[in-house]
C-alpha cells in the first residue's frame, strides 16, 4: 500500500508538470525537425540564380557545360538555377583579379578556370586542370556538380577522340536492376510471391523503437534523480524514510518511473498507430514486438532508474549530481552510438556481443529482435535475463546507497565511499 | 513503550551514544534534553529504525523498530520537510498514506481549524509562511492518530500565539493517551510540559526520572548570596556560579546550608542569603558543564 502511494505520487509529480507535457510534444517535434530540416534545406532555394563565369582555355567545354547546366536547372528546386557565362581567356592575373572583384561584390557567385590541357589525362595528382574560385567555400553543391559534369564531358571528348561510339557505351554502362526482395514463403496451401522492399522502411521501425526507448528512459529516470534531490534539499527525506522502509520507497519511485515511461510509449506508439491507420498503412508492430519492448523497457528503467536514484540520494545539490551523472549518461548513450553497426550487420559478432552487455541489451537487442532476420531467441532471452539480473544488482546496490545517502549531508561521497556504502548497508 | 538497553552507536571514529539504557512507559510527555551533539537525534533515529545500534537493543511497542511500528509513530523532525508544489491538503493526505492511514477530509479540516490555518487548505506549500508550514507539518505528523508522537524542537521559530496553540494541541493529544517524546533545548517548555526527563550529555545518560523527582533531588542543594568582595573558600561547596551581582553556591550532598551561612558570616560582610531550588535550565547547565 505504501509502495503504491509512493508510486502514484512519483507518477503524478512527473506527468503533471508543464516540463513533462512540453517535452512530450517537443521531443517528437525536435526529432522530426532534425530529420525534416536538412531534407527541406536540400530542396529549398536560397538564391534565385548562381552566376558563374567559365574561362575555358581549352575552348571545347563551355557549350557542353552550359547544356548540362540547363538540364540540371530542371532538377533544381524552383527558383534556383545555374547561370553560366563564358569569358574569353585573357592574361591570367588581370582576368583573375577582375573576376574576383565581381565575386566579392556579389555580382558573381563563382568563376571557373579550365586549363588548356584538360583533355590530357593528368600525369599525377599535383597537375591541376581546372580551378573553382568562390568567396563561399562552404557551399559544396555547385562545385561538386561542376566537377562531375566537367569530368563527364572530358571523358566523352577523350573517348570520341579515340572513335568510341558513345551511345553504345552509355547503353552498355546501364546498371543491372537489383532490388532487395523478400524471401519466398509457402504455407496454408498457398505460396506467397516475393516482393521488392525498401531497406529504409525495414530499419525505420527498429530505429524509432530504439529512439523512443532511449527518450522514455531519460524522461522516466531523470525526474527520479531530481525528486530525490528535492527530498534531500527540502528535508523531506527524513520524514519519508521514517515512514517507509528505504527499499520500499525506492521501489515505489522506480515503479512510478516505469509507468511514466509506459505512458510515453503508449502515447507515442498510439499516435504512430493512429497515423498509420489514417494513411492506410498496415501496422508493422506485432504483439511479440510489443511484449519484448515492454520487457526490455522495464529492465532498462530498473537499471538506469536505480542508478539515477542512487546518484540523487548521494548528492546534496544539482552541481554535485552533474559530476556523478556524466558516466551514467555515457552508458545510456553508448547503444545509440552502436546503432549503425547493429543495423548494418544485426547478427555480426560486434552486434551480438554488444547486445548481450546488460547495460546495452534493452536498446540493442530490441533493435536486433525487430530487424530481419531477427535475433536468435536464445540470445534475446539471454539478453533479457542478463539485463534483469543487472537490474536486480543495481536496485540492491542503489538501495544501500539510498538508505545511507538520504540521511547524509556534507560533501558528496567519493566513489570509494559509495563502494563502502554498498558493501556495508 | 520504548526500551533502550545498553545501546551504543558509532559513526566512524565518533561515538554518538554510549551504553544508553532507559525505559519510557506508555502515556504522558517525556522530555529528551541535552546540549547540541549529545546524541538526541541519533537516539530518535534509532527509535525510528533509521539507524541500527552497534551494540545493545532498541525496542518500541515491544519489538525492534519496523514498518508496522513506524505506522504507530508520528515524527516531527527538527528540520521540517514538505513538498513545495503540493497543496496543504495534498501533503497531509500523502503523509497519512505513508502511515497506512486514510485521513478523511473532515479530520484534516478539523486539525487545520484547530491550528487556525484552515484558509490555507488549498494553497501550495511554497506559498506558506515558515510558521504556517510548521503547523502544516505538525498536522501531517498527527493526522494518522499515532500512539507515540516524537517531536524534535516543535516550537522553534513560532510566535508566542502559535506556540501556545501547538502546546495545547500536544497536551490534548497526551491527555487522549498519546505518548509524547519531546526533544528540545527550551527548558521553560520542557518544565511546563514534561512529566519525565531524560537528559543526555556526550552520548551518555546524565539524568533520568520524573520532573518532580528531579526537582526534589536538586532542592536546597544550592544557595544564592550577595556579599562585598570575593567568595572565600568554603567547606562543602562544590562550585561557585557567578550570576552577576549574585553568586550561586552549589553544595555537596548532605551539607547543611546553615553551616555555610555561619562560615560566610564569620569571613565576609553578607548582604543577602537565600536557599535556592534550581530551575530545569540551571540543572541542564550544570549537567552540561559536568
Amino acid at each position: 500500500m505504501k509502495l503504491l502511494a509512493v508510486c502514484k505520487q512519483e507518477y503524478l509529480a512527473t506527468v503533471r508538470t508543464r516540463a513533462f507535457l512540453l517535452s512530450l510534444i517537443l521531443m517528437p517535434l525536435l526529432m522530426g525537425a532534425s530529420i525534416a530540416i536538412p531534407l527541406l534545406g536540400q530542396n529549398a532555394a536560397t538564391v534565385a540564380a548562381r552566376r558563374c563565369v567559365i574561362v575555358d582555355r581549352s575552348r571545347q567545354l563551355f557549350d557542353a557545360l552550359q547544356r548540362a547546366a540547363a538540364t540540371r536547372n530542371r532538377e533544381l528546386p524552383q527558383g534556383e538555377h545555374y547561370l553560366f557565362e563564358s569569358n574569353a581567356p585573357a592574361e591570367r592575373q588581370a582576368q583573375g583579379l577582375a573576376l574576383s572583384r565581381e565575386v566579392r561584390s556579389e555580382r558573381l557567385f563563382c568563376f571557373v578556370e579550365i586549363e588548356a590541357n584538360v583533355l590530357e589525362p593528368a600525369a599525377d595528382d599535383s597537375m591541376v586542370q581546372a580551378r573553382y574560385y568562390s568567396s563561399t567555400p562552404t557551399h559544396l553543391a555547385l562545385p561538386h556538380w561542376l566537377q562531375q559534369a566537367l569530368s563527364r564531358e572530358v571523358r566523352s571528348l577523350r573517348l570520341s577522340a579515340h572513335g568510341v561510339d558513345l551511345q553504345l557505351l552509355e547503353r552498355a554502362e546501364v546498371a543491372v536492376s537489383f532490388p532487395s526482395t523478400t524471401l519466398y514463403q509457402a504455407g496454408h496451401g498457398r505460396r506467397t510471391p516475393p516482393e521488392s522492399r525498401n531497406p529504409i522502411e525495414d530499419i525505420l521501425l527498429p530505429l524509432l523503437a530504439a529512439i523512443v526507448m532511449f527518450m522514455s528512459v531519460l524522461m522516466g529516470a531523470t525526474p527520479l534523480m531530481q525528486s530525490v534531490l528535492e527530498e534531500k534539499m527540502y528535508r523531506i527525506a527524513e520524514v519519508l524514510v521514517s515512514s517507509v522502509p528505504p527499499t520500499e520507497l525506492m521501489m515505489g519511485k522506480l515503479l512510478g518511473a516505469i509507468f511514466v515511461s509506459f505512458t510515453l510509449l503508449a502515447l507515442y506508439a498510439g499516435g504512430t498507430g493512429l497515423s498509420l491507420m489514417a494513411t492506410g498503412i498496415p501496422n508493422p508492430l506485432s504483439l511479440i514486438d510489443v511484449l519484448w519492448l515492454l520487457a526490455f523497457q522495464t529492465s532498462a528503467l530498473l537499471m538506469y532508474g536505480s542508478v539515477f536514484l542512487a546518484v540523487g540520494s548521494a548528492c546534496n545539490d544539482l552541481r554535485e549530481t552533474q559530476t556523478l551523472i556524466m558516466p551514467v549518461l555515457m552508458l545510456v548513450m553508448t547503444p545509440l552510438l552502436l546503432l549503425s553497426v547493429v543495423i548494418s550487420d544485426p547478427n555480426g559478432t560486434l552486434s551480438t556481443v554488444a547486445s548481450l552487455i546488460p547495460f546495452f541489451s534493452p536498446i540493442l537487442m530490441m533493435v536486433r529482435v525487430m530487424l530481419e532476420p531477427g535475433a536468435p531467441l536464445w540470445q534475446a532471452l539471454l539478453a533479457l535475463t542478463g539485463s534483469a539480473a543487472m537490474a536486480f544488482l543495481c536496485v540492491v546496490a542503489a538501495g544501500r546507497i539510498f538508505r545511507v545517502g538520504m540521511l547524509s549531508g556534507g560533501a558528496a561521497p567519493t566513489p570509494r565511499e559509495l563502494a563502502r556504502w554498498v558493501r556495508r548497508p | 513503550m520504548i526500551h533502550f538497553e545498553s545501546v551504543t552507536k558509532r559513526f566512524a571514529a565518533a561515538t554518538a551514544l554510549s551504553d544508553l539504557s532507559f525505559v519510557l512507559p506508555k502515556g504522558g510527555v517525556a522530555g529528551l534534553l541535552g546540549p547540541n551533539g549529545c546524541g538526541k537525534t541519533t537516539a530518535l533515529r534509532l527509535l525510528l529504525g533509521l539507524y541500527l545500534p552497534d551494540q545493545g537493543r532498541v525496542q518500541v511497542f515491544g519489538t525492534p523498530p519496523n514498518s508496522q511500528s513506524s505506522d504507530r509513530i508520528g515524527y516531527l523532525p527538527e528540520e521540517r520537510g514538505l513538498y513545495r508544489r503540493m497543496t496543504t491538503t495534498e501533503v497531509i493526505r500523502y503523509y497519512a498514506r505513508l502511515k497506512n492511514s486514510r485521513a478523511s477530509p473532515s479530520e484534516i479540516d478539523g486539525w487545520l481549524d484547530r491550528l487556525g490555518i484552515s484558509e490555507f487548505a488549498d494553497q501550495k506549500v511554497e506559498s506558506l509562511s515558515k510558521g504556517t508550514a510548521q503547523k502544516v507539518q505538525f498536522v501531517a505528523t498527527v493526522v494518522h492518530r499515532p500512539q507515540l508522537l516524537i517531536l524534535d524542537e516543535p516550537f522553534s521559530g513560532l510566535d508566542p500565539v502559535s506556540r501556545e496553540l501547538m502546546r495545547q494541541a500536544v497536551l490534548t493529544l497526551a491527555g487522549d493517551g498519546t505518548t509524547v517524546l519531546l526533544s528540545t533545548h527550551d527548558m521553560e517548555i520542557a518544565s511546563r510540559m514534561c512529566d519525565t526527563i531524560l537528559m543526555l550529555n556526550d552520548g551518555r545518560k546524565v539524568l533520568d526520572g520524573s520532573l518532580s523527582e528531579i526537582f526534589a533531588s536538586f532542592a536546597d542543594d544550592s544557595i544564592k548570596i550577595e556579599l562585598d568582595g570575593a567568595v572565600p573558600d568554603l567547606t562543602g561547596v562544590l562550585e561557585v556560579l557567578d550570576l552577576g551581582t549574585v553568586q550561586e553556591l552549589v553544595l555537596d550532598a548532605g551539607v547543611d546550608p546553615t553551616d555555610v551561612l555561619r562560615e560566610l558570616m564569620s569571613q565576609t560582610k553578607l548582604r543577602r542569603f537565600e536557599l535556592s531550588t534550581p530551575s530545569l535550565g540551571d540543572i541542564f547547565l550544570r549537567m552540561a558543564k559536568s
